[in-house]
């Protein structure tokens, strides 16, 4: 395989929420690449700092509670971490745009859909009113919206979640990203316009060479949208790899929950395995597995230090100390 | 099983009006949220209740439970007809289970009152007749009786679920309808409470109406399950059957639209054309008919549900042109 241009590089990222006298260590050293043309997926349970990984790229998060402590996102050479806010509204919504998961929360109620999408084009392009209608009935018929001509002036509620979804869609698309992020963009609909949306992004993908975020917590949707995948826990990533891997032959014991808990269509289980008790809270610093009140194969030296991002081959890496070398445990 | 039914729906429709303007509320049409609906349901069996958003699920779970009036039809517990107004001694047979672990439960009672509530409204206990019944239902859901001191927002959501079940079980309920008790979870926590409901179906012998839109989890609770498309039935089997030999378009459409968690099980997807069409403008004829890869023109007329194998029924008209599909 040639090895593929890497257009997103997050190193080491730390981004803390405030909230009184506490403080959250949402995500807490993350690194990863972002291949172009590369779809990777983000999943974990609720709380596991998915949405914050995405959100610290293009720095959309409240000031006012939030730090991003420490980390890189190096995106063609330039440091978004880094940009001014101008310099960041630039390349926001025009090389890199975001897809979340409540449509109509993201589309604004008193404007035409029509109106918006010109809105997204004409902020990153100059051209005329009449040319972006144009952009904007043709982007539409992309995303497949029927009868786009008539949607146009359409405002958000006179359209079904999954049009809604697929406006967001085309507005994300209006100047040529190379970079989707896709928080959840599927998990307010329902499966048979879930498969229409991912088939959509998917198709955009192969037509245009973008690279795609993807977040979810469905593993099945990872399983059919993505190249490579993140398993977060606890403000840091616990697995990485390539899907076909990382399902084959999974390594962390949260990964293996996770897997184990779902109810299979193929097989029949009496019980299920579930992972016990629940996320617990986490304060910084961490000085043990994040996973080890939960983890059904802890030992003492997860208890009293976090274990490393281990490589174990070709871009596959876990955080768990039953996977420590010889020579690394001596050195702990 | 026994072979009188539990709960008999027999052509339970449900309407309700479509109104437009603030002051006029000119009628402009009818939602036809339940149309048509039959099913037995027997002792110690779990349906499982499948279909898309607005399909008549929830609509669906008020008229069993008889929180709201029935247009039509008849709907029977126990061989006594389901009323929003019927005794007491007869509501207190079926119980049900909500979605959102978080807005069902009041935030200003703490766990004793939310659980011991059905209890307060049914008969009146002393206050050890009532830990009798209550302290021995939180060990079954896996709470500590500590926690009857504690309130709702210091649970997670699927300790709250929890609570919800447990409220649900006080009033010792032989039916228990689930709408969506899972949704709103992870995965993990999700795995937790199907358990729990599983366990509590052989401790106690429950009978379980299962709502869900998701088909893994359907096929992981169900005996038998039935598939709801705009307020009607479209296939109703046991759960073997539809998984060996679904034949409506929808629920194979609906099989292959699941992703699953497994690159190597891909399968041939069929992507449906179109939305869901708006339950107010419901084609005359099958319902699906608009986003049917198979439709043709006598899809126009509705089908009726014919039986195609021992309890399994169809509304296609494929299956009656014994067109195997
Ligand atoms: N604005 C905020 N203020 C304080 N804490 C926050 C805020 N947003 C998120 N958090 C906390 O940060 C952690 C990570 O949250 P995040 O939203 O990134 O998780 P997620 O993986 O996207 O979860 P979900 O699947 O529920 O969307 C959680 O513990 C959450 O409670
Ligand atoms: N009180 C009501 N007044 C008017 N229309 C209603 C009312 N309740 C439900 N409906 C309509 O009836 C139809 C069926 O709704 P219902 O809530 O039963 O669907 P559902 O299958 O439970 O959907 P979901 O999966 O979204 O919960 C919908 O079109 C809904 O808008
Ligand atoms: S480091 Fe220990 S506690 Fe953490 S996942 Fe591995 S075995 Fe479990
Ligand atoms: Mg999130
Ligand atoms: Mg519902």
């Amino acid at each position: 395989m040639i090895a593929m241009e890497t257009i997103l590089d997050v190193q080491d990222l730390q981004t803390y929420y405030r909230t009184g006298k506490q403080v959250v260590p949402a995500v807490d050293g993350v690194s990863f690449r972002l291949a172009k043309g590369e779809v990777l997926g983000i999943v974990g349970e609720s709380g596991s700092g998915k949405s914050t990984v995405v959100r610290s790229i293009i720095r959309l998060l409240d000031k006012n509670t939030t730090r991003i402590e420490n980390g890189r996102v190096l995106f063609r050479g330039k440091d978004l971490l880094k940009l001014s806010g101008r310099e960041l509204r630039g390349i926001r919504g025009k090389s890199i745009s975001m897809v979340f998961q409540n449509p109509l929360s993201s589309l604004n109620p008193v404007y035409t859909i029509g109106n918006q999408i010109q809105e997204a084009i004409l902020t990153h392009e100059s051209m005329s009113r009449a040319k972006a209608r144009d952009r904007a009935l043709h982007l539409l018929e992309q995303v497949e919206i029927p009868s786009p001509e008539l949607r146009l002036d359409d405002y958000p509620h006179q359209l079904s979640g999954g049009m809604q979804q697929r406006v967001l869609i085309a507005m994300a698309l209006a100047c040529q990203p190379e970079i989707i992020l896709a928080d959840e963009p599927t998990t307010a609909l329902d499966v048979t316009i879930q498969s229409q949306i991912l088939e959509l992004l998917s198709r955009i993908r192969d037509e245009r060479n973008m690279s795609i975020i993807l977040i979810t917590h469905n593993m099945g949707v990872i399983a059919e949208m993505c190249d490579r995948m993140l398993v977060m826990y606890g403000g840091v990533v616990m697995e990485e790899g390539k899907c076909t891997d990382v399902f084959a032959s999974p390594l962390h014991p949260y990964t293996l929950g996770l897997l184990a808990s779902i109810p299979s269509l193929e097989e029949e289980k009496e019980e299920l395995y579930a992972i016990p008790g629940q996320v617990p809270h986490f304060n910084a610093p961490v000085s043990s597995c994040r996973f080890c009140s939960r983890c059904d194969q802890v030992f003492t030296r997860c208890r009293e230090e976090e274990p490393p991002f281990i490589q174990i081959g070709d871009g596959r890496f876990v955080r768990c100390w039953l996977y420590a070398q010889e020579n690394e445990t001596n050195n702990g | 099983m026994d072979n009188n039914p539990i709960l008999e729906v027999k052509e339970a429709r449900k309407s309700y009006p479509v109104t437009k303007g603030f002051i006029s509320r000119k009628n402009i049409g009818t939602v036809k949220a339940v149309d048509n609906v039959s099913f037995n349901l027997y002792k110690g069996e779990t349906l499982g209740v499948i279909g898309e958003s607005g399909c008549g699920k929830s609509t669906l779970a008020k008229l069993i439970m008889g929180l709201t009036t029935l247009s039509g039809g008849e709907i029977r517990l126990k061989g006594e007809p389901v009323r929003p107004d019927m005794p007491l001694t007869m509501r207190r047979n079926i119980q049900m289970i909500f979605q959102d672990p978080y807005s069902s439960l009041d935030p200003r009672m703490n766990v004793r009152r939310i659980v011991e509530e059905p209890l307060r409204i049914h008969e009146n206990l002393s206050k050890e007749e009532k830990n009798k019944i209550v302290l021995p239902i939180m060990e079954q859901v896996g709470l500590s009786a500590g926690a009857l001191d504690k309130f709702p927002h210091e649970f997670s959501g699927g300790q709250r679920q929890r609570i919800g079940i447990a409220r649900a079980l006080v009033l010792n309920p032989e039916v228990i309808v689930c709408d969506e008790p899972v949704s709103a979870l992870d995965v993990s926590i999700q795995a937790q409470v199907l358990n729990l409901f599983a366990s509590l179906k052989k401790i106690r012998g429950l009978t379980y109406i299962f709502i869900s839109h998701d088909m893994s989890v359907i096929k992981h609770v169900s005996d038998r399950i039935m598939v709801m498309y705009l307020g009607q039935v479209m296939e109703i089997s046991s759960k073997r059957s539809l998984f060996g030999n679904a034949r409506h378009p929808y629920t194979q459409a609906l099989m292959s639209a699941i992703p699953e968690p497994n690159p190597a099980a891909m399968k041939n997807r069929i992507i449906l054309k179109g939305d869901l069409p708006s339950p107010i403008h419901a084609p005359a004829g099958c319902p699906f008919q608009s986003r049917c890869p198979q439709a043709m023109d006598k899809c126009r007329i509705k089908p009726e549900l014919k039986q195609v194998g021992e309890g399994h029924y169809v509304a296609c008209h494929l299956v009656n042109e014994g067109v195997v599909s």
